[in-house]
């Protein structure tokens, strides 16, 4: 009681200053502001390109209506599709798999070599910021064009996404019943399996229906470097303006991250 | 069924009246299980939290330790098993001596005779009640079968359910933890240490945060069981009702050292409230 009180009356102070702006606050907010508006001017399109893009964007739109029909096209554009979506569920499969390991080796409290627990983060951490594209543009180089690069652009990207939340997922797991089982002499490996897991069951699961949402919709572009898919079938059929073909490929991606997205969320729900 | 199996205790009427369990009047001719001479403990050189602590606990034996809040019982209990180590004295458990801290062999020795129970329950919430008494087998070799119940053999599967039906839940033993009460998951957790075959029971606090009639519930079973297979107990407990009623002796701390070591049936409530004075 009596330390409450006294707490309040050493706060008010603060509290009066509160809502004054320091020299220091003035100047971030100046710097800030300079930045922002340079950015702007230096790349940001200007009112006569945006006026000239008009014309040109309702033209193209021409060129793209009606969207391509051809059964046959259709036919090629179905298996591109399907091995897209094999693209994605085998990348996003193999990288949760060894999210599962990585991230335990990178939970702090819980992984059983504490003091290397920060090499794992940092090697999630790299996964996470070398973008998906460049990944892929490594892995047409090192393995060759095709699904297999895309593969392992997927895998690389999903561990980057799940090993750094599988991870934080398992520092989060209760603590008291990984105590209880230590010291019913349970081996580190045991109170992941047994204690561990089981708690952060939920969102381990969450984490992988996310991952393979984002899977899908970064595995339609990695054609677009030459990692299979559907990509390469948009590329090509813009690289030789068939604009119609595109419209019909640009489509057919829509419903199906559409489909998709209803589809990680249905299993979401279902689960909550 | 089971050779754990006991009773429902009769619960309620009998809150006040004498012990349901036969009181051994002198423990001077058992042996002795657990006992500390000159036991000393601080978490900082500057302060310590006890010192000079002897007690000596003989087999078969429940007792209550008792002290106000911070008075060092959750500390006494983990230097008694070897879990935290001491800063002076002498420590005898099951026959073997350490002084500081047991060696790596001799702590897992003194582990696997151990049945701890928790303050919180400290169950996987998300698991069935039948996996979490398998995990008390976890120490055991080829313990990754302890993970879950169906990766458990028979046996052991058998040993849980036995665990489970002497506290009266073999019939929740597929629902999850998190949809039992407080005090049905406290008597899981009793059966997880149960299911051990334990020498000992260590529990601190096993019937804090249950309602007072799930608290002698769970007393009266964990004493019970306790009696019928020979397991000797060590709890704290805040309610003195608790400690005169369950426990055989009293042990209580205060000020860093033992207060008052007496056969509970010779001490009255007014000698425990001097335990909070001061
Ligand atoms: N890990 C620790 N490090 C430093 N000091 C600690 C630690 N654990 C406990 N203490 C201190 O030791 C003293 C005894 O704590 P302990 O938990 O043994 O008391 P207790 O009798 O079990 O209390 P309660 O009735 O509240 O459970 C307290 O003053 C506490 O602050
Ligand atoms: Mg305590």
């Amino acid at each position: 009681m009596a330390d409450h009180t006294l707490n309040r009356r050493d706060n008010l102070p603060i509290i009066a200053r509160m809502g004054k702006v320091s020299a220091l606050q003035f100047t971030l907010w100046v710097v800030v502001g300079a930045v922002i508006l340079s950015s702007i001017y230096a790349v940001s399109p200007s009112p006569q390109r945006v006026v000239d893009g008009v014309p040109r964007l309702a033209n193209l739109m021409g060129r793209m209506l009606p969207p391509e029909t051809d059964p046959q096209f259709l036919g090629r554009v179905f298996w591109r599709l399907v091995e897209t979506m094999q693209i994605a569920i085998a990348g996003t499969a193999l990288g949760v798999l060894l999210s599962l390991p990585i991230g335990w080796l990178s939970a702090r409290g819980i992984s059983p070599f504490q003091p290397t627990t920060f090499l794992f983060k940092a090697l999630i951490s790299f996964f996470r910021t070398v973008p998906d594209l460049v990944w892929a543009l490594i892995f047409v180089i090192t393995v060759g064009l095709g699904a297999v690069a895309g593969t392992m652009t997927i895998m690389v990207d999903t561990i980057g996404f799940c090993g750094r939340f599988f991870g934080e997922a398992m520092e989060d797991a209760d603590k008291d019943s990984q105590q209880a089982l230590e010291a019913i002499g349970a081996s580190k490996f045991s109170i992941l399996c047994g204690a561990v897991i089981p708690d952060a069951m939920p969102s381990l699961i969450n984490t992988t229906l996310f991952a393979l949402e984002k899977a899908v919709r970064s595995s339609v572009v990695l054609g677009l470097v030459g990692a299979g898919g559907i990509g390469q079938e948009l590329k090509s059929s813009f690289d030789l303006f068939q604009y119609r073909k595109a419209a019909a490929i640009m489509l057919a991606i829509f419903l199906i991250v559409l489909v998709m997205e209803w589809v990680t969320d249905k299993l979401r729900r279902s689960l909550n | 069924m089971s050779i754990l199996n006991v009773e429902q205790p009769a619960v309620g009427g009998e809150r006040i009246a004498p012990k349901l369990h036969t009181r051994v009047p002198s423990h001077a001719t058992r042996v002795s299980l657990l006992s500390a001479d000159g036991l000393c403990k601080s978490y900082n050189a500057d302060k310590p939290i006890f010192s000079n602590i002897c007690l000596d606990v003989k087999e078969g034996e429940t007792v209550a330790l008792i002290g106000s809040n911070g008075a060092g019982k959750s500390t006494l209990l983990k230097c008694l098993i070897g879990v935290l180590p001491n800063n002076g004295g002498e420590i005898s458990i099951f026959g073997s001596g350490f002084s500081k801290a047991p060696s790596a062999k001799q702590a897992k020795q003194i582990r696997s005779d151990i049945g701890f129970v928790f303050q919180k329950h400290s169950l996987v919430a998300r698991a069935t009640a039948l996996t979490n008494v398998v995990h008390g087998l976890l120490g055991r070799p080829g313990s990754w079968r302890g993970w879950h119940h169906a990766l458990a053999q028979n046996t052991w599967r058998e040993a849980a359910l036995d665990a489970l039906d002497s506290v009266n839940l073999a019939h929740k033993a597929n629902e999850r933890v998190d949809q039992l009460s407080g005090g049905q998951a406290q008597r899981v957790a009793i059966a997880r240490a149960l299911v051990r075959k334990p020498k000992l029971f260590i529990a601190d606090e096993p019937a804090a945060s249950l309602d007072p009639k799930s608290g002698h519930e769970v007393m009266q079973r964990f004493v019970d069981l306790a009696k019928k297979n020979n397991i000797t107990l060590m709890f704290t407990s805040h309610d003195m009702q608790h400690a005169l009623q369950y426990a055989d002796r009293v042990i209580a701390l205060k000020s860093g050292s033992v207060f008052l070591d007496q056969n509970s049936i010779d001490l009255t409530p007014a000698d425990l409230k001097a335990v909070f004075d001061g």
